[in-house]
């Protein structure tokens, strides 16, 4: 029978696809990873850097606005939005 | 060391004052605010409150070793012509003066001033540009006829040498720079990544995803890159 993947071996497939610049590989599996773990900060702000590296700005911020919700003290999620966002 | 005075300390003026204070040049900050003039005294050499309207209060603060003045008082168009005057009269090199409008820049420039800048104008323009095209992350004018512009990498030039895509036969610009993301995990153990800059690149560098394009060009010619965007 065919093991479902963890949420932690998602999060290590995505962040290889990442690497390797596959982005959009990296965003989707980010998402099948939000399934398991819906409101995973973590997640969102994966996600969020996968878009931006793609220059894809408005999902880009959308997600880095999800992580602020969610972790209102993350630095780097502000940090992030503020470029996008340009204040 | 180079020495600027900073007449006006609005938003404009103020993040001027900011910036060259920043990169260690001394900076006399003027403003006849008081709050305005305490803001700046936080980061400024000398910060003082007066009047630049009245040419003995500015002489009395001594500008004879200042390099440049920025008069920074746009939005009173008299003002900003009189300050502009006085600096020049005081033997000041270089005046730079804020203009809001084209008959105060005309004026300003007719009264000495040796650089007139638009900041509204300037700012209005890229914004425009970036809101027309949302592939457009900034664009700078350069002449009347000629801009910078910076673009994300049109999905066709993916994977593609700046060889193969041959823009300057094919549209008359030039990539004058290529922004590529270097993907990487943080100390964190997230991802992330950095920015290279390839300048002057070769017609050997590839086009990659994610990659910001920053092309040189007549107006006409970018107008017909961005049909690819």
């Amino acid at each position: 029978m065919k093991k479902k993947p963890e949420l932690n071996d998602l999060i290590e497939i995505a962040k290889f696809n990442f690497l390797s610049s596959r982005y959009e590989a990296a965003i989707n599996i980010w998402k099948n990873a939000l399934k398991l773990s819906p409101n995973n900060p973590q997640i969102y702000y994966n996600m969020g850097i996968a878009y931006e590296s793609l220059n894809n700005l408005e999902d880009a911020k959308i997600c880095f606005q999800k992580v602020i919700e969610l972790q209102p003290e993350n630095k780097q999620a502000k940090e992030h939005l503020e470029n996008i966002v340009g204040a | 060391m180079r020495q600027f005075v900073v007449i006006g300390l609005g938003r404009f003026g103020i993040t001027v004052a900011k910036i060259l204070a920043k990169k260690g040049f001394q900076v006399i900050a003027i403003d006849s605010d008081e709050e305005r003039v305490r803001d700046a005294s936080e980061f400024a050499t000398i910060a003082v409150q007066l009047d630049a309207t009245d040419s003995a209060s500015l002489q009395k603060i001594g500008l004879k070793d200042v390099d440049a003045a920025i008069v920074a008082v746009g939005e009173n168009i008299s003002a900003s012509i009189l300050i502009t005057m006085i600096c020049k009269d005081a033997g000041i090199p270089t005046v730079i003066s804020k203009a809001t409008n084209p008959l105060q820049g005309k004026i300003l420039a007719k009264i000495g001033a040796d650089k007139v800048v638009f900041p509204e104008r300037d700012m209005g323009e890229k914004l425009a540009e970036s809101l027309a095209s949302p592939g457009i992350f900034d664009y700078i004018s350069v002449s009347k006829d000629h801009s910078i512009m910076e673009i994300s990498a049109p999905s066709v030039f993916i994977g593609k040498t700046l060889g193969d895509v041959d823009l300057r036969a094919k549209y008359g610009v030039t990539v004058i720079a290529i922004k590529h993301k270097v993907p990487g995990i943080d100390e964190q153990g997230e991802s992330t990544f950095s920015q290279e800059i390839i300048i002057a690149p070769t017609s050997k560098d590839t086009i990659s995803k994610g990659d910001t394009l920053v092309v040189l060009g007549k107006i006409k010619d970018l107008e017909r890159l961005k049909g690819l965007i």
